[in-house]
């Protein structure tokens, strides 16, 4: 039920709201300090750097070229030799079992197609099974032979399989920071809201506050301001951090990314507010929250990617405003686009903002047993 | 039933011994050295207006304050030490919701160590006591008000504690309700139990063994009730005219040869030195004023006149002050503000409203009365819009559709049974919030602001965190916050619940007040006396309406005639009575005993039994019907559900 709708009430409420967070010291801290700490520290945590990957070499060129490259490859001490064992297929049973975590195969006419300006061809191999070691070692093993082609002394067009779009920032927190970004101020975005207003029904004020002539509009809008401000301080600080402690670039246009973070932090406070038109009790809040933060967090993209989920769920994620802030704060912060390639993610952003505030306004009435 | 008075208690044994205890909170002191005793088996009650220290005393006694200062021992031992035989009920309910009443018992017999065996007879032996056998697999949250207070009684008492500390455990419950609970109380002191109570009820603290008067963190007298009232050294004036409310204000403005005037329902008490005298000077008064005397009798004080008496002497008032009104009075014109015909609420299959209709004009205040769980907060959440009915239609105002629209909102003020301040917030800011969300312009505001912070005593005191408020003040805010924007219709439920004797008759005449400037008003109460002020009222229970009328008229209409009976063991009294007399005829005033005669022996047969019992009968006399000998008439002449 919307109408009416008044400024000056809106501000009355607004003015309620304040005092009430600002008075309590505790929640202040609550609210500000996880979205920071978790960045700056799961930042860490996850960092998805590996060294020391074991490494066995079947060196079938043995000419300077293959033993360049070898060296190479164990130059930045992520990659390990471990001597050669016989053959290719000595190899690939070593990564089978275990015994070693990866192996390269140089053929026996790299040498010779070098020197003829071909590309040579190597053998890179990693056990499937750990697909998290695979992909992150593949990724290396192509960085490392990316620099070894820009070495350029002598040319030596080598050809690597896999291909990154953008940077070798993915291999840093660069790639986790926007996700966590993105995760933290939903899950405790979500809470705080949905706890914050559920407390009036909790104690009774609710009751009064639906007699009084103020509309549920701006019953909604006055409980999204305070903490949009807070936790729009808590991403700058956590920007800021980022930027401090892990070099995290601003290839985009900042201004363009801190305005739609705010509508993200708008979406996220508003899907709070709906869940707490569903529930009764503080408790039933911190378990419903728990129960819709995870899987937004788990299928967003932001730990493992959405290419690599069945087509279900990747299809489900369009409906996760989650996915589309990390793909926006991606495109942006790393990739430097503008709002000509991430609009139709923007729009799903404002869309979520609307629906859910839209709902949690019709519902905000009739919730009273 | 047997009765221990307490002058049987010889070389009684000092249960709890409080010496010189002072509690300083940060800037306020909450208590300034009290000193008192409590023998064994003896029902200690303490009473004084709110926020004088009360609650803050049992929180020591609990043992869950550290005093500032003082000695205290509960049964020879410090509160901490002593905690595994005292039992304390704190004002909130301090039951789980969500479990049954078998669970929450075991529950709490599970935290005290109570074997299994003495668990499985204790819980028979209380549930039976308090009437709440048979239903142990119910939810707590589903049980009224009243029971619920039972059933905490029952918890506290689940681990045989020697110590029964209850500080206010019958405010919101019905007056059936606390008659039983208080005689349960009458019977744990009768087998050694020592019991310290507070309560805003006087009528009760009248059964106490001996009570003591705090205020501002002292205490002021203590004694017996009938010592109190002794030293009090006046006689009571009981007189009913025609205009209460004129032969209040003729009296108040007497200033000779009374000591005191009270209004309590349908009649003034007026407090005299002596009473022949006192009389005439009253007689003289109302005729000059022209106030028809129906009738004055003289007697001893109530514990009520002594309380009030002895504040007004200490300085402790109440004011009242006129709202300050911007709107013009609106006339009764005869048009209705409410009008709710065939109203019925469904919860599942329990019908908590049954077809109710109920009308209220302009000006016009009308009370619902009712045990817990008969349904009347059911019917004002949905006469105001909070609820939709199941069936039935409602018109707020003259409208009949969209009756949550904001400007239907606008002129109507709501103040519910639960405190719906923001406890989290100062109360000036409370009051901003209030003022604000209703649109008051700043003249308007601040003058209404003001005039709240006055009716409560709180100028000056306006930045303090609502929630540090005492619960009758917070009521008194909490009633300011709920009529500042000058409703037009006004639903009060339970308005001065838990809030002490004078601050109630200021909301009285505040409640009056708006009435007379056009409001109509819907209010609940649990204190019948109170329900005199009410133009038109009705007895609910099961959800229906079994009486409707003015005061006057519902009394009239009661079967029989009344006799109120003083004897020196009031309990002993009415169980021999009931035994004579169906329940609804027999009824405890404090430690005096109504019976309704229906028959012209039935006083005789009556003073026949008891001097048969033993107990001795010291007075008789007839008596008029008052709202509450009505009301229990009434609910208890229903047939059982």
């Amino acid at each position: 039920m919307i109408g009416g709708f008044s400024w000056r009430r809106l501000l009355v409420l607004l003015r309620k709201e304040f005092v009430q967070i600002l008075g309590n010291r505790q929640v202040l801290y609550i609210l500000l300090f996880p979205p920071i700490v978790q960045v700056t520290i799961l930042g860490y945590a996850l960092n998805p750097l590996i060294k020391h990957l074991t490494f066995a070499v079947v060196d079938e060129s043995k000419s300077p070229a293959s033993r360049d490259l070898i060296e190479a490859f164990s130059a930045n001490g992520v990659f390990v030799p471990q001597g050669a064992d016989g053959d290719a297929a000595g190899v690939y049973r070593a990564v089978q079992s275990g015994a070693v975590d990866a192996g390269l195969v140089i053929p026996a006419d790299y040498a010779a197609e070098i020197t003829r300006g071909a590309p040579g061809d190597v053998q890179l191999i990693f056990d499937g099974v750990n697909s998290y070691v695979a992909n992150l070692g593949a990724g290396y093993a192509s960085a490392i032979v990316q620099q070894y082609n820009a070495r350029g002394e002598p040319p030596q067009p080598l050809s690597p399989e896999i291909t990154f779009a953008y940077d070798p920032g993915l291999l840093t927190a660069w790639f986790f920071v926007p996700g966590l970004l993105g995760s933290v101020l939903m899950m405790t975005g979500l809470l705080a809201s949905a706890s914050a207003s559920v407390r009036e029904k909790d104690e009774g004020t609710l009751e009064q506050l639906l007699m009084t002539p103020a509309s549920s509009l701006e019953v909604l809008l006055a409980k999204i301001g305070p903490l949009f401000v807070l936790f729009t301080i808590a991403m700058w600080a956590s920007l800021l951090l980022s930027r401090l402690i892990f070099g995290l670039p601003f290839r985009g246009n900042p201004s363009l990314f801190i305005g739609i973070s705010s509508i993200y932090i708008v979406a996220a406070i508003s899907i709070g507010i709906l869940i707490s038109t569903f529930v009764a009790t503080q408790q039933q809040v911190v378990l419903i929250s728990m129960f819709t933060a995870l899987p937004l967090m788990m299928l967003s993209g932001a730990f493992a990617p959405v290419e690599s989920m069945p087509p279900f769920w990747q299809a489900f994620s369009l409906i996760n405003p989650l996915r589309h802030y990390i793909t926006i704060a991606r495109d942006i912060l790393l990739k430097g686009a503008g709002l000509d390639v991430i609009w139709p993610n923007v729009l799903a952003l404002v869309a979520f903002a609307f629906v859910a505030i839209w709902i949690g306004a019709t519902r905000y009435r009739s919730q009273l047993r | 039933m047997i009765q221990a008075p307490p002058a049987a208690i010889e070389a009684s044994t000092i249960d709890v011994h409080v010496r010189g205890l002072t509690k300083h909170y940060k800037d306020v002191e909450a208590l300034r050295g009290i000193d008192f005793d409590v023998r064994r088996g003896e029902i200690f009650g303490l009473i004084g207006p709110d926020g004088a220290g009360k609650t803050t005393t049992f929180n020591v006694l609990a043992g869950i304050l550290e005093p500032t200062a003082g000695e205290i021992a509960l049964l020879g031992e410090r509160p901490r030490e002593a905690r595994a035989n005292v039992g304390y009920l704190t004002q909130q309910f301090s039951l789980f919701d969500d479990l049954s009443i078998d669970e929450n018992l075991r529950y709490i017999a599970g935290l005290r160590d109570v074997t299994a065996d003495a668990f499985a007879e204790r819980k028979a032996r209380y549930l039976a006591l308090m009437d709440l056998a048979g239903i142990g697999d119910r939810l707590a949250g589903r049980l009224s008000g009243g029971m619920k207070q039972k059933l905490a009684l029952c918890c506290a008492l689940i681990s045989e504690p020697r110590v029964l500390l209850l500080d206010e455990p019958t405010v919101g419950v019905d007056p059936l309700s606390r008659r039983e609970f208080w005689s349960v109380l009458a019977r744990l002191a009768s087998n050694e139990v020592t019991i310290v109570v507070a309560t805003p009820y006087l009528d009760e603290a009248e059964r106490c063994h001996r009570v003591a008067l705090i205020y501002d963190g002292t205490i002021r007298s203590l004694g017996t009730p009938a010592e109190l009232e002794a030293q009090l050294n006046c006689r009571r004036l009981e007189i009913r005219a025609g205009d209460i409310a004129a032969a209040e204000r003729t009296l108040e403005g007497v200033r000779e040869g009374i000591v005191d005037v009270q209004s309590f329902g349908d009649r003034v008490d007026v407090l005299v030195h002596d009473a022949p005298e006192g009389e005439r000077v009253v007689r003289a008064a109302l005729g000059a004023g022209g106030v028809a005397v129906t009738s004055i009798e003289a007697d001893t004080p109530t514990l009520e006149n002594v309380f009030v008496a002895r504040l007004r002497e200490l300085g402790y008032g109440v004011p009242y002050i006129p709202f300050p009104a911007t709107r013009r009075t609106r006339t009764n014109d005869g048009a209705l503000a409410i009008d709710g015909r065939g109203l019925t609420k469904l919860f599942g299959p329990f019908h908590a409203v049954d077809n109710v209709t109920l009308q209220v004009g302009y000006g016009e205040i009308y009370g619902l009365l009712g045990a817990n769980g008969a349904g009347k907060t059911t019917i004002i959440k949905m006469l105001c819009g909070l609820l939709a009915p199941t069936s039935g239609t409602i018109a707020l105002a003259g409208r009949t559709s969209d009756l949550r629209a904001a400007s239907i909102r606008q002129r109507i003020g709501y103040m519910s049974q639960k405190f719906t301040l923001y406890d989290d917030l100062p109360i000036i800011e409370n009051l901003r919030f209030y003022a604000g969300i209703y649109g008051l312009e700043a003249s308007e505001r601040d003058a209404r602001i003001g005039w709240v912070l006055d009716i409560s005593g709180l100028r000056g005191r306006e930045r303090l965190l609502t929630a540090r408020l005492p619960g009758g003040w917070k009521q008194r805010v909490a009633f300011g916050a709920a009529v500042m924007h000058d409703p037009e219709i006004l639903f009060l439920d339970e308005p001065t619940s838990g809030v002490d004797p004078l601050a109630r008759r200021q909301f009285w005449r505040l409640i009056d007040e708006r009435a007379r400037a056009g409001t109509a008003i819907v209010v609940t109460t649990h204190y019948l006396e109170e329900a005199e002020h009410c133009h038109r009222l009705c007895f609910m229970a099961g959800g229906s309406m079994v009486t409707e009328g003015t005061p006057t008229a519902i009394k009239a209409a009661q079967p029989g005639r009344l006799f109120e009976i003083t004897t020196d063991a009031p309990e002993r009294a009415a169980a021999a009575l009931v035994d004579l007399f169906p329940a609804w005829r027999v009824a405890l005033f404090g430690v005096r005993l109504h019976l309704i005669a229906i028959d012209d022996g039935d006083l005789d047969r009556a003073t026949g039994a008891l001097r048969a019992a033993g107990v001795d009968v010291t007075e008789t006399r007839p008596l008029p019907f008052s709202l509450e000998d009505a009301f229990i008439g009434t609910i208890e002449r229903r047939p059982a559900a």
